[in-house]
């Protein structure tokens, strides 16, 4: 038991030592986000000794955008089920890698949770009091401490999840399905019940009318699994274009002789068959397709197969002899691994259209089978054949634009429930006309002169609109109006369930009076600091995931 | 300072000499140092937290959990306290609540002229901050012919009151029976006591302003800077759960002078009303002139829908 | 540039941008941030809980000066006094009685000690209202104008009150000659609903003070002042950038 408890713990020392190594890119940027964070506990500090009066808050409007902020990443975090659904339910293999970065990003959202609700706090020395057993929790009578469980139950339910996979993959043992097949489906339901008991927060409070609504919950779910999804659609590609970010191979190798080039003949699929048994699944048609689109490589030793840095659409497979891969990194040529008969290689840039990420040179006189991207996929459908190919590819980590396509189409429905909710809500206040209509007018309209929430919401409004109709269009599909869309949905999404939900609430008072809040310079910052603080958290934490799950950083390296 | 683990372009380049691996390992210590420098500095504001809460303060129990030898050492603490800030020696105690004893609160809203006297004679009684002003009572100044209380005005300043066609309506906690606040408190740093009175511990309450949000009468009050009392003000008569001076960051309410009422007087508000429209008492006495209100006159209460049950009953004369 | 170079460039940059930051916040700290104060009020002034006048039961019972209260100082027994009256049928309010609405009223209940309160009186000799007070005519009732002395006082003794059933009351007790009109009134003051009703609630532990009528009501202008109201509610600015 110690020995595997020295283990992990040498693993999360060796975790902390690549954190803190990177190139230029990743300095810059975690230097800049560490003086954004300062910023905001210099701010904060300033806070905690003058009181929240340096805030805009008041008796009034007695919660602002540190509440609105904590509304927004609970979503965020509770959206990390959105890919967990689709891989573990309805086995979805293309998101089966980025269920991680989900995660990651819930983890980086709740710490900006716990962060925000600490800094609203008036007594925050005495948040222990909120500890069951040396405090007083008013639990189950109070949501807030619903919350606190919650919330923070989550947290270490994510944080023992990526932590135990990430491990096992780095300790190259294969996962043990009971020790994270449960906590992962706990994990959904669990996921659901943070947002809604946030959602219950206001909406269990019949002093507030704009809150005391059955629509809330349902929103919630529906904008967070708009938002969120959007956002990891947002990171997976910068992840992507960091992780393959590919260097024109330096040095060409020397003049190689040519690969002979040949139609395959029924002894090369025979020799394939053999070499990867799986093989034998794929269907007649497909089979066939073969004969004509695929060719049969007979390459001599020292041939170069791929260029690290070149375009590709083929992969390649080993039907006989061996193929080895190499990088170069600043001038240094590295080894990454030799294949025999029945592997593959060059299958992820194939299917995702990005530059090669390694050379590959023939050991000795070989026979590769090389096949178009399209036939590629072709192969993949076959069940067993499929999940051995991935099962190989994810070694490598492949963010595939399927991955993104499905998400996207994730976000498109969830949108779609969510615009719909809104038209619910806004026929409920606005059509009958009674006295609880106000605080909905007051931010739709404006009230007795006061308007200075009308513009954020219709901004809001637009936004979630207009990526409503992009995601509609088949012209998101093209990653760039993608990006859009995701871009527009987040901001739209922030405005209406951060200042459009968490202000209104409290125009007018509840006797009546109209008290505008718009939060202050010191209360901004200190937001900025939070945030840095989880783009920080979630920055270092892929910094250590993306290797593993690459499979480059290892218990052996 | 490549680590061993060479990642692609997102690792350090390999130190090919030592003079570049001692350079680069200088300027990362630099930066380290002055990033450690500046969050230091970050916390320079915290040089002028002078008056925060003690060590005991900091550890005391929940007011229901004190044993009577804690909850003096308590007071004896409070009393300190004041006397350093205020320079006057307090009357402190821990009144509890009598048997047999329900406050109920009733207001005659064809006698209130909105003087304000009620508002200001709660600041005066229950030590309320100036500055930032808190105020317990809130008078809304309604024209006559509805309840709708955004027509209500709270910052008239007419010459003298009252103005033709409008009424007045204070407004503070109601101490309701079914009380939303004490349902939301995470802590349970606010609960009812049994004559009544909804409470609250100032030394529990962390701030978090979720029962300000809960409270359907905007009873609740916040301190969102450190309470500014002039010494010459201070009413030294205290109560741990009424009026002895609160710090920033905790929430405060009317709390039916608990100081005044737990010793069989009247609240400061009804005291000062120069037309007796306030009126309070024991509803479990019949005699008491609240049960003679609750009997004989057409007693209301404000959002009864919303089901919180308060003891604050308005009624109209003529 | 090559991979080192930036590096150490970004290093330099976070270096002296860190630097530059600890200078800022340490320098900044003492300024403090905008934190909206309002400036204290000014003291209360009325909130003491003086009644709206002195009646004369409390006046007699404080040991007051009773002077005033001697009708046959100027009156004599043998000659009846006779009130005058106008075209309209309302009594004509005598000089020498024209301090009758001011002469019992508490004065500091509204005016601050240090203010002088003076009396104003035109050529004839009349009372001036004073704006403040224009509700205070001598009138008791809005409708028929119930002003004749004699409805209250008796005119065979003028040290007595007499009902309008004939009853006689000694001046103390004129709550019952109020009682003799206002009888829901004077049913909901008996039961502590009606007027002030000070001290303590517990009757046990205390004495409960009740006011009489003539404490707030004069009887001779029985609508209460208009008062002025103390300061609304500070209304902060929209606190922002």
């Amino acid at each position: 038991m110690t020995r595997a408890a020295k283990n992990f713990l040498s693993f999360l020392g060796r975790c902390a030592r690549l954190a803190c190594d990177g190139d230029w890119r990743y300095y810059a940027w975690t230097g800049v986000l560490f003086a954004l964070c300062l910023v905001g506990l210099n701010a904060y500090a300033k806070q905690f000794v003058h009181g929240l009066a340096t805030t805009g808050m008041t008796d009034q409007v007695a919660w602002g955008v540190y509440i609105a902020n904590f509304t927004f990443l609970v979503g965020v975090a509770a959206a990390a089920v959105m890919l967990v659904i689709p891989v573990y339910v309805y086995k979805n293999e293309e998101l089966h890698d980025l269920v991680i970065f989900g995660e990651l990003l819930a983890i980086a959202a709740i710490l900006m949770c716990l962060a925000f609700v600490m800094v609203d706090l008036g007594r925050p020395d005495r948040f222990w009091h909120l500890i069951p057993g040396i405090g007083k929790f008013n639990f189950p009578g109070s949501l807030l401490s619903w919350d606190v469980i919650v919330l923070n139950g989550y947290l270490a339910l994510n944080i023992y999840v990526c932590a135990y996979l990430l491990y096992c993959r780095y300790a190259k043992q294969p996962p043990n399905k009971w020790l994270y097949l449960p906590p992962i489906f706990i994990g959904i339901v669990w996921a659901v019940s943070i947002h809604t008991v946030t959602a219950f927060l206001y909406v269990g409070l019949g002093g507030r009318p704009f809150w005391n609504s059955a629509i809330i919950g349902p929103r919630f779910l529906a904008s967070a699994f708009t938002a969120g999804p959007a956002l990891i659609i947002l990171a997976l590609q910068v992840v992507r274009r960091l992780a393959a970010h590919a260097q024109a191979g330096n040095g060409d190798a020397p003049a190689a002789p040519e690969p002979v080039a040949h139609e395959p003949t029924a002894d090369d699929l025979l020799a394939l068959g053999l070499a990867l048994p799986a093989f034998a699944e794929v269907p007649r048609p497909v089979r066939q397709r073969l004969f004509v689109a695929a060719k049969v490589l007979e390459v001599p030793a020292g041939c170069t197969l791929l260029r690290q840095g070149a375009p590709g659409q083929h992969a390649y497979f080993v039907l006989k002899g061996r193929v080895s891969v190499n990088r170069t990194d600043s001038g240094r040529v590295r080894t990454v691994r030799t294949l025999g008969p029945g592997e593959q290689f060059g299958e992820i840039s194939a299917l995702n259209g990005t530059p090669r990420t390694a050379t590959a040179v023939a050991d000795e006189p070989s026979h590769v089978l090389r096949v178009p991207a399209g036939l590629l996929r072709e192969l993949m459908q076959s069940l067993e054949l499929g999940r051995v190919i991935r099962a190989r590819m994810h070694d490598r980590l492949m963010i595939s634009d399927r991955a993104l396509l499905t998400l996207r189409h994730i976000v498109q429905v969830a949108m779609i429930i969510n615009v719909f909710l809104l038209g619910n809500e806004v026929f409920k206040e606005f059509y009958t006309g009674n006295l609880h209509v106000s605080s909905a007018t007051y931010l739709y309209f404006g009230l007795h002169g006061h308007t200075a929430l009308v513009p954020w919401i219709w901004t809001a409004i637009a936004c979630n609109l207009v990526a409503l109709v992009l995601l509609l269009l088949p012209i998101s599909t093209s990653l760039r109006w993608l990006d859009v869309a995701c871009v527009l949905a987040i901001v739209g999404i922030w405005i209406e369930k951060g200042m459009g939900l968490v202000i209104p609430g409290f125009i007018p008072s509840p006797l009546g009076e109209i008290v505008e809040y718009s939060p202050t310079w010191n209360e901004t910052l200190v937001c900025l600091g939070i945030w840095a603080f989880g783009l920080l958290v979630y920055t270092v934490l892929l910094r250590v995931a993306v290797p593993i799950l690459q499979g480059r950083f290892t218990r052996a390296t | 300072m490549a680590a061993n683990t060479s990642l692609p372009n997102l690792a350090a380049p390999a130190p090919e000499t030592g003079g570049t691996s001692r350079r680069s390992f200088l300027r990362t210590s630099a930066a380290v140092a002055s990033g450690l420098a500046a969050m230091a500095a970050s916390l320079a504001p915290l040089r002028e937290l002078s008056d925060f809460s003690s060590v005991e303060e900091f550890l005391q129990k929940h007011y229901k959990e004190l044993t009577p030898v804690e909850m003096e050492q308590a007071l004896a603490r409070i009393r300190r306290e004041v006397e350093k800030q205020y320079g006057l020696r307090p009357h402190v105690r821990d009144l509890k609540p009598m048997d047999g004893v329900e406050f109920v609160y009733c207001l005659n809203l064809t006698r209130c002229i909105g003087c304000r006297k009620c508002v200001h004679a709660c600041v005066a009684e229950n030590n309320q901050s100036r500055s930032p002003e808190i105020q317990y009572i809130r008078v809304l100044k309604m024209p006559n012919g509805t309840f709708d209380m955004e027509k209500g005005d709270h910052h008239y300043a007419t010459p003298t009151v009252p103005e033709k066609g409008f009424f007045y309506m204070p407004v503070q906690c109601h101490q309701c029976k079914n009380p939303p606040c004490v349902k939301v408190c995470p802590v349970d740093a606010t609960w009812q006591e049994s004559d009544g009175i909804t409470v609250i511990d100032y030394d529990w309450c962390i701030g978090c302003r979720y029962c300000e949000a809960a409270c359907p009468y905007f009873a609740r009050r916040f301190n969102f800077a450190e309470p500014k009392i002039p010494k010459e003000q201070i009413n030294p008569d205290m109560a741990y759960l009424g009026n002895r001076p609160r710090h920033k960051g905790v929430m405060e309410k009317c709390h039916f002078c608990i100081q005044r009422t737990r010793v069989g007087k009247y609240p400061a508000c009804l005291e000062v009303c120069p037309t007796g429209a306030r009126k309070f008492g024991n509803i479990l006495d019949p005699a008491s002139e609240v049960s003679q209100i609750l009997r004989h006159k057409r007693v209301f209460v404000l959002k009864e829908e919303v089901g919180t049950l308060p003891r604050f009953f308005y009624y109209f004369d003529v | 540039m090559n991979e080192n170079q930036k590096t150490s460039a970004v290093l330099t940059v976070l270096t002296v941008l860190f630097a530059g930051a600890a200078v800022a916040f340490w320098t900044t700290a003492g300024s403090g941030t905008a934190v909206a104060h309002k400036p204290a009020p000014p003291g209360p002034v009325f909130t003491n809980t003086a009644t709206v006048r002195l009646s004369v039961a409390e006046l007699t019972k404080s040991g007051g000066d009773v002077s005033g209260l001697d009708c046959y100082a100027c009156h004599s027994k043998d000659k009846p006094v006779a009130p005058k009256f106008d075209a309209a049928g309302l009594q004509l309010p005598s000089v020498a009685h024209r301090d009758v609405v001011f002469s019992r009223m508490n004065c500091a209940a509204c005016h601050a000690p240090e203010e002088k309160v003076e009396l104003k009186f035109d050529a004839e000799g009349k009372i001036l209202t004073p704006a403040a007070h224009t509700n205070d005519v001598a009138r008791h009732g809005r409708t028929i104008g119930n002003d004749h002395c004699f409805n209250c006082h008796d005119p065979t003794n003028l040290t007595e009150l007499r009902t309008a059933g004939g009853k006689k009351l000694k001046l103390t007790d004129s709550t019952l000659l109020c009682a003799s009109c206002h009888g829901p009134s004077y049913r909901d003051w008996q039961e502590g609903v009606h007027g002030r009703h000070n001290g303590f609630w517990n009757a046990k532990l205390g004495t409960t003070e009740r006011k009489d009528c003539t404490s707030c009501h004069d009887p001779h202008a029985p609508m209460l002042p208009l008062l002025k109201p103390l300061p609304p509610p500070f209304r902060a600015a929209l606190k922002g950038h």
